[in-house]
């Protein structure tokens, strides 16, 4: 689900910008996670089939304290570039964005640690197209390279299912 | 019984249309792409909108649904296909 770039009127009255761009009101963007939590929470089917991936696409800021990860074996040729005389490899990452995968059958508290730390792993944005294939089709041989080298997220789920008063509710 | 957990809302100085669009670089940049789609519509679907006319995120805001409103409506059919088409 994309937020609400913008203030704006509409049918509803004030729509405030939920994109948690500055200088936008930040508590918008968190209280539209929660709604959209609560709408799969609050619905029993849903909630036990589906994982909620909340990601940002930035970083916000300019400096990272871990320098972008390289990721080799994926460097583009200058004709995959799309620009002409552009050499750029497209061969590590950018700084690091959160990520929070959200379902019952994710064990409590778990942290993924990352490059760096023990048993450390790093996740992308192709992670995304990675584990829907993958859940979803399994083989998928028109994934690009890029794809197929990144992690999936599919190990954090478990075979067991957290039960129901284990996962908050938001109020708001 | 679930954790609940209380989400704060913004406060009411929160909600500003007026905020200069110059401050919003994405929404900026985003009705500049905008002008460039509609100019592939057929005419009588384009806005006539003069963009530099476009100063606060409200009034982007409106422009930006017209525009997208008019090309659901085109049916992704180009100025060109339709003139093919006469």
């Amino acid at each position: 689900m994309e937020p609400n770039y913008t203030d704006h009127e509409d049918a509803g009255g004030e729509q405030i910008a939920c994109d948690q761009h500055p200088d936008h009101d930040v508590q918008q963007g968190e209280l539209f996670v929660a709604q959209v939590y609560n709408a799969i929470r609050q619905n029993p089917d849903l909630w036990k089939s589906t994982a909620i991936l909340l990601v940002y696409d930035e970083h916000g800021g300019i400096y990272d304290l871990p320098p972008p990860a390289r990721k080799t074996g994926v460097k583009a040729t200058p004709d995959q570039t799309g620009v002409p005389g552009l050499t750029f490899e497209f061969d590590r990452l950018g700084v690091r964005v959160p990520a929070v995968l959200i379902s019952p059958w994710i064990p409590k508290a778990t942290v993924v640690p990352g490059p760096g730390e023990p048993g450390g792993r790093t996740f992308e944005h192709a992670s995304i197209p990675r584990t829907v294939t993958k859940f979803f089709l399994d083989d998928y041989p028109e994934a690009t390279r890029r794809e197929r080298m990144a992690d999936t997220f599919m190990d954090l789920l478990s075979d067991t299912m957290r039960p129901d008063n284990d996962c908050p509710v938001f109020d708001f | 019984m679930s954790n609940v957990i209380k989400v704060p809302k913004p406060g009411k100085t929160a909600y500003n249309p007026d905020r200069p669009l110059e401050k919003n670089l994405l929404i900026h940049a985003q009705v500049r792409h905008f002008k460039e789609a509609e100019t592939q519509l057929p005419k009588h679907q384009q806005t006539g909108v003069d963009i530099h006319s476009i100063k606060t995120e409200g009034q982007a805001s409106h422009y930006i649904k017209r525009v997208t409103r008019a090309l659901h409506e085109s049916g992704g059919r180009t100025a060109r296909k339709t003139e093919v088409a006469k």
